[in-house]
Formats: C-alpha cells, sequence, structure tokens
C-alpha cells in the first residue's frame, strides 16, 4: 500500500491542497457558528468540532478533502508561507492592535495529511466577558406569560390587567476563570409591560410582575400598589376603527455589567426578549335601578 | 551552536520517535510473534466458510469512532516501548529485544522504522541513553481526534506528543542535554489483513515543534 503521508518535498502538490482547503473553509465559514463579539467590529470565522469542509465542485477528486478532525491545539505564532497563505486566504490576518493566540488541526485529504491553522482572540477580561455574553445571550429565554384574566379572556374596561413573566430568570452571574483572572458577568433583568391601546404607556413592574389575589385588598389597590405590572383599560375592543385586541407585550431587558478580578470591567449590550400578549375589551353597561347598580 | 545542535537532535529523536515503522520481516506469518495489538473493546467477527478457520476483521477506516480505540491502543503500547527502547537504546540491536515488538506495531511497509533504529543505534553509539526528566513523562502521544477517510483500509489521526527527557552518558552518569518537546502531528494507520496498525507520521512542522524547559508539565495533557 501506498504511503500516502504528505512529504515535505510534496510542495506543489501541498499548496494544491491548500488551495483546495481555502475554498472548502470559505464556503463552510459561511454556514459555521461565529464567535462575533458584541463589542468589537471583527468576527471569529473558526470551523467548529464536527464541521468538514464541503467539496469544492471545482476541485480535482485527488485535492478534495474529506475532513478535519477540529480539535485546534494552540501553537506558537507560525512562520512561513503555509500560515501567511492560509491567514490571507481564509480567516484574514488578525485585526491590527488585536492580541491573538494560534491553533492548529490536520485536515486528511486523498493523499495525505495537511494542517490548518487558525487564530483567535487572546484571552484579555474583556474578550472573555464578550465570550460570556455571547454565550448567555443565546440563553435568555423569551418571557412566558400569566396574567389575570388569563391570556385570551377578554378584559372589561376600567378593570385591571395582571401580568407575570413565569420563566423569570433573576439575577444571573455566570463567571470564567482562565489566563490569571476571573471575570464575573451580571445580569440583570427588568420587566415592562405594553397594554397596546391608544395613549398607553409602559409599565415599569418590579421583579417579575404581579397578579391577581382574590383574598387580597381591592382589585384597584392592588392595582395601584407601587411596581404592580397591572393596567386597566379605558378603550374597548371591537368597536369602529378599533382592533378585535390591543397589541399588547411583555419585554424583559437584562442589563448586563462585567468586572474581572484583574480589576477591569463595563457593561455589554442590553438583551430584550418580548412576547405578545393581545388582549380584547368589552365594555360593561351597568344600569342604575332604586339607586343601586344592577 | 551547541544548543542548536541538542535542539536539532531533540527534534530528530522525537521525530523519530514518532514517525517510526518497520515491520519485522517475517513476522507476519507466525503466531506465536503476532503483535500485541488486541483490540481494545469491539470486534467484528467473521467465519469463513471453513468451518475450522475464523478470521477477525477491525472496523473499517470510514468509521472513525470505531477505529479510534484500535489507534489509540497502538498509540499507548508505542509509548510504552519507544520509552523503553530510549533508555536502552543499544536493546534495538537485539533480535528478540523490544525493538521487535516495537516494530509488530507497524505496517510492514511503514517507512520511517530504518531511521528510528538507526538514531537508537546512534545514541547507543555515543554511549548515551535518555531517562525521564522531572515530569516523569519520557513519551506521551495523545490521540487528538480521528480524521476522515474514505478508505477502509486507511486511518487518519492527529496526535500531540510530548516528551521530557535528560540524555545522559552512560558510563558517567553525567547529564548531556534536557529538554521538553511538545509536537502536534498527524498520521496513518493501516488495515492489514484486518488488523489495524501504524503505518506513518507526518514529517514534524517546525511550526508546530515547540521546544520546552526540561521538567514542563505536558502541554498536551493540560490543553485536554
Amino acid at each position: 500500500m501506498a504511503t500516502r503521508i504528505l512529504r515535505s518535498s510534496s510542495l506543489v502538490l501541498f499548496m494544491a491542497v491548500v488551495a483546495a482547503l481555502n475554498v472548502y473553509v470559505a464556503e463552510s465559514a459561511g454556514a459555521a457558528p461565529q464567535l462575533c463579539p458584541p463589542t468589537f467590529d471583527w468576527c471569529v470565522g473558526d470551523g467548529e468540532p464536527g464541521d468538514d469542509p464541503r467539496p469544492d465542485p471545482g476541485a480535482g477528486p485527488e485535492e478534495e478533502p474529506q475532513g478535519c478532525g477540529y480539535t485546534w491545539r494552540t501553537v506558537d505564532p507560525p512562520d512561513g508561507d503555509v500560515p501567511e497563505y492560509i491567514g490571507d486566504g481564509i480567516q484574514g490576518d488578525p485585526p491590527p492592535g488585536v492580541e491573538v493566540i494560534w491553533q492548529v488541526t490536520f485536515c486528511s485529504t486523498r493523499f495525505g495529511l495537511t494542517a490548518m491553522y487558525r487564530w483567535l482572540p487572546a484571552a484579555t477580561p474583556e474578550i472573555v466577558a464578550n465570550d460570556l455574553w455571547v454565550e448567555l445571550s443565546g440563553t435568555l429565554p423569551t418571557p412566558a406569560v400569566a396574567s389575570d384574566p388569563e391570556p385570551g379572556v377578554n378584559a372589561i374596561v376600567d378593570v385591571p390587567v395582571f401580568v407575570e413573566v413565569t420563566n423569570w430568570t433573576g439575577t444571573l452571574t455566570p463567571s470564567r476563570c482562565e489566563a490569571g483572572f476571573c471575570v464575573t458577568v451580571t445580569v440583570t433583568p427588568s420587566l415592562a409591560y405594553r397594554p397596546g391601546e391608544p395613549d398607553s404607556t409602559s409599565i415599569a413592574c418590579a421583579g417579575s410582575g404581579s397578579r391577581y389575589d382574590p383574598q387580597g385588598s381591592d382589585i384597584e389597590e392592588q392595582a395601584a400598589a407601587p411596581g404592580a405590572c397591572a393596567h386597566a383599560y379605558r378603550h374597548r375592543t371591537g368597536a369602529a376603527g378599533r382592533p378585535a385586541e390591543w397589541p399588547a407585550v411583555v419585554a424583559v431587558t437584562w442589563t448586563i455589567t462585567w468586572s474581572s478580578s484583574a480589576g477591569a470591567g463595563g457593561s455589554l449590550p442590553s438583551v430584550t426578549r418580548t412576547s405578545p400578549v393581545p388582549r380584547g375589551v368589552d365594555e360593561v353597561q351597568t344600569v342604575v335601578v332604586g339607586g343601586e347598580e344592577s | 551552536m551547541v544548543a542548536e545542535s541538542r535542539s536539532r537532535r531533540a527534534h530528530l529523536l522525537l521525530a523519530a520517535s514518532l514517525s517510526v515503522a518497520l515491520l519485522a520481516a517475517c513476522s507476519g506469518d507466525d503466531d506465536s510473534s503476532s503483535p500485541t495489538t488486541e483490540p481494545p473493546t469491539s470486534e467484528t467477527s467473521s467465519t469463513t466458510e471453513s468451518s475450522t478457520s475464523t478470521t477477525t476483521t477491525q472496523p473499517p477506516g470510514t468509521d472513525q469512532s470505531a477505529v479510534e480505540p484500535f489507534v489509540a491502543d497502538l498509540l499507548e503500547q508505542r509509548d510504552t516501548l519507544a520509552a523503553q527502547l530510549r533508555q536502552d537504546p543499544s536493546s534495538v540491536a537485539e533480535e528478540d529485544g523490544p525493538f521487535a515488538d516495537y516494530a509488530q506495531l507497524f505496517t510492514p511497509d511503514s517507512p520511517q522504522l530504518a531511521d528510528f533504529r538507526e538514531s537508537m543505534q546512534g545514541v547507543a553509539d555515543a554511549g548515551q541513553a535518555d531517562r525521564p526528566g522531572p515530569s516523569g513523562v519520557l513519551e506521551a502521544t495523545h490521540l487528538d481526534s480521528m480524521l476522515p477517510s474514505e478508505d477502509a483500509d486507511v486511518a487518519f489521526f492527529q496526535v500531540c506528543a510530548f516528551t521530557d527527557y535528560e540524555t545522559y552518558d552512560v558510563a558517567s552518569g553525567d547529564s548531556v542535554a534536557a529538554e521538553a518537546i511538545k509536537v502536534i502531528s498527524g498520521g496513518e494507520a493501516h488495515r492489514v489483513n484486518g488488523v489495524w496498525l501504524l503505518h506513518d507520521f507526518l514529517d514534524p512542522d517546525p511550526n508546530l515543534v515547540e521546544t520546552l524547559p526540561s521538567g514542563t508539565a505536558d502541554p498536551c495533557e493540560l490543553e485536554e
């Protein structure tokens, strides 16, 4: 069986492989998740474990990569033509002034193996904070809403509607330690209820919101309590020129800050998730008979 | 100059120990000296037409996860024997010594075993030998991952290899050189007669060879 390992003497062949891999990785990079730190104007365009470069329709059969292992190992900054070529062709050079680390993985082709390099931003407190933000922002949930009356049940003019978020995260403090320092990100949620009827304003709710307590005080008193997440609609729906439901929305906004044991700290972009809670509103006519409502 | 020479020699040593192979001639048909490459876990057995003859075929190279334990086992055995040979390099000349066992981990046509043997012989002729450095790790080859293969009889893999060694003069016991080296490389295994054997390793790319102070903890392991 012929040896397939790529030898140093096969420079021309090697460059052909690199050229082929160049195309594949460029293509696959579009589909692979990228790390785009929120406070930076660049992304790390890396393949993810398990991603295989896709065949290039224009490549000869001998040049088609079979795939990569994507076990990335950190190495010293590479010298020579190969990483320079890959750097120009696949990922681009590191942004000026950004400290990076270099990593390598191996890919197999039909006639041997070749190394592929990538760079990643070196760990700094700000980078780690941004990494945490990227991880965290994808996990913050869309609010699940409970209400009185229940969603889908029409409210009554002047009778307060209460809303509450049932998957309230509370304050989160994920942290990560690496490279000799620890970074803690503090994620603080706040809740707003926008009733959606004309002339209404956004209501800043305390905590996860509030529900009507039948055993408690008068409903108006509960709705008027500081931080209550309640609104009494003034306008019924379905009348001429009005929609069947007011487009109410519950919005949770997480304010995110970070601090580091190295002394640095700051804020990161906030994250907002909203859920629609449309509400039909009826008007109840009352008739006064003999001095009493009936 | 001396440092450069030591470094080059160290690189050669690791390269050689990483890039070995030469199946001991005529060992293939000798059951009593068959390689100690018992599959770690599963095997697929098939019985031939003869009821008295059973052949064992290990998984195809296209099935990366199935081949991985076989390659890992071969690398582990290689580490053990390479460390043994480096500590007693003169034993490469022994017909029934550890080099015979070492060679049986590789395919008959593996291209680099001669280099390894020559390297070991050179160390022995100089009256030298290696011993583990302060980390205690003389040979550690970590299988990073299997790579895709379209050939059922060929498997590719990535390794991170580490050696922390001290070369010393056997007669006096004096240290000649001491350093640690990490190499990231790729390798290839072949399935011969249904059995996986190491075939070759990439020539170490200078970019992927890192010389470290003697006593450095195995960085390959720390990164995992």
